[in-house]
């Protein structure tokens, strides 16, 4: 970690990730998580494949994620790391790619909120047209959510949903009034 | 950025972070408009060229500094040399700030004051303006917001919304040497259309009310002094209208017809909808520091 005299706060706006329980649900802010992009350059497919391999991520196909990364688009992937060891993950990622790859820091961009309970599909069907019934562990897309582009990611453990940062207030709402009309 | 019609799509920063790493920022109203194009660019019209692209948007958290005391107030805070032989206009690079703190600065100017922007991780918003204000108290440094800096573009002469109309060029905008010669562009083919190089097209001007007393109107249209308020006799209007601290009275920015050339020409300000009419002279759109010499300081 970084030695400097800022202190951060978390993107609901406290110094600490907020949790709320409604009913069966928890819905946890998680700051613990560094977030950066990976995009293969042109003809670099065999040197990223490498490079992945060596820190032992998969980069998966289009729809699906993994612990480790989620595909965006063509030739480009959302990585993710413990945030304590990687607060710059940047630059962990660009001394493993080095000229192959084009990353970008993407952690503070992002409001990530994991939920947790039975039956989170009652929650979904109330905030987006995503039909999560249909979605495995592994699998994730990108959809609107109270007019906010946002990636849902389906886990072993629940739901993974990604928000415009600046807008996390609004998408916490959002999932809360869902979610007391859920349950 | 041009459209491919020649007219101004926005205006926005392009700075070079590395050999192969540019951060390219927009009007705020444009940023999605503005992303489209460049995918649609790097899809659609060069599939070849090896360019990967990402909204950072959200990822940092940026303040503009400005005023003569930027740079002392920024020297308190970074923690790199940041003279101006170190880091003069138009520089950009990675630093610390606060003592480690990964940040970037860029030292860019819409104010047109001595000004930077400086980025932080999107975490630290809220404790960078708390240091920037607290390390400032000693100048005093204010918070101020887009109404203020309204007022100060207009004083400086730079375009924003209210000129960037979407049927307007950079030669009506007066940026006609910011499009280069020396290389093809979207939008340079039909930027050399007769109606886009009209020497009688619309020039921006800056207008100030004969007697200093007078308010202006935003929207009022250009019409000489004696002749009907009508369609016929319409010269252009007021784009953007303020009151400048600076000069003590109204001034405004507009597009007249030929303006570069009638600098000092008095006209009519008519507004018939608000029903007013003032006496304006034509003036450089630059009212503050016309050669740049507070950015370049």
């Amino acid at each position: 970690m970084p030695d400097h005299r800022l202190k951060s706060l978390a993107p609901l706006g406290n110094s600490a990730p907020q949790t709320d329980t409604v009913g069966p649900i928890t819905i946890a802010e998680n700051t613990s998580i560094a977030l950066a992009s990976l995009a293969t350059r042109k003809g670099r497919d065999a040197d990223v494949a490498t490079a992945t391999q060596a820190l032992n991520i998969t980069l998966p196909g289009p729809g699906r994620a993994t612990d480790t990364a989620m595909w965006l688009a063509p030739d480009q992937w959302m990585i993710e790391a413990p945030f304590d060891t990687h607060e710059d993950i940047a630059a962990h990622l660009e001394l493993a790619f080095k000229d192959a790859a084009s990353i970008t820091e993407q952690t503070d961009a992002w409001v990530r909120f994991d939920l947790r309970g039975a039956d989170l599909h009652g929650l979904f069907e109330r905030l987006c047209n995503l039909d999560t019934r249909a979605m495995q562990p592994g699998h994730a897309t990108r959809t609107v959510i109270e007019h906010l582009g946002c990636y849902v990611i389906c886990r072993n453990t629940g739901f993974t949903l990604l928000g415009p940062r600046s807008s996390a207030k609004s998408l916490h709402h959002a999932v809360m009034t869902a979610a007391k009309s859920a349950y | 950025m041009l459209r491919e019609d020649g007219m101004v799509f926005d205006d926005g920063t392009t700075a070079r972070m590395g050999p192969n790493e540019y951060v390219m920022t927009t009007t705020t109203a444009n940023a999605v408009p503005v992303f489209r194009h460049l995918e649609y660019c790097r899809q659609c019209l060069w599939p070849d060229m090896d360019v990967q692209l990402i909204s950072t948007t959200e990822a940092w958290a940026q303040y503009s500094v400005a005023g003569p005391n930027a740079r002392k107030l920024l020297a308190k805070i970074v923690d790199q040399d940041i003279s101006n032989d170190a880091f003069p206009y138009m520089a950009c690079g990675e630093i610390t700030v606060c003592g480690g703190l990964r940040a970037r600065l860029f030292r860019i100017s819409f104010s047109g004051e001595l000004a930077y922007e400086i980025a932080v991780p999107t975490r630290y918003g809220d404790a960078m303006i708390r240091e920037l204000v607290s390390a400032g108290a000693e100048f005093d440094a204010v918070v101020y917001g887009t109404e203020a800096l309204g007022v100060m573009r207009v004083e400086k002469g730079h375009v924003a919304g209210n000129e960037l109309n979407g049927q307007s060029s950079a030669l009506n905008m007066g940026l006609g040497k910011m499009v280069s010669r020396k290389k093809d562009a979207i939008g340079m083919v039909l930027s050399a259309r007769t109606g886009m190089v009209d020497p009688n097209g619309y020039r921006l001007v800056g207008v100030r009310p004969v007697d200093p007393a007078k308010s202006l109107t935003a929207g009022s249209h250009f019409v000489a002094k004696g002749a009907d308020p009508v369609a016929a006799h319409d010269g252009g209007w007021l784009t953007s209208v303020v009151y400048s601290p600076h000069m003590g009275h109204a001034i405004a920015l507009g597009y007249l017809k030929s303006g570069d050339t009638r600098m000092g020409e008095r006209l009519r300000a008519v507004n018939l909808l608000a029903g007013t009419e003032v006496e304006i002279e034509i003036v450089s759109p630059h009212f503050v520091d016309p050669q740049g010499e507070r950015l370049r300081a």
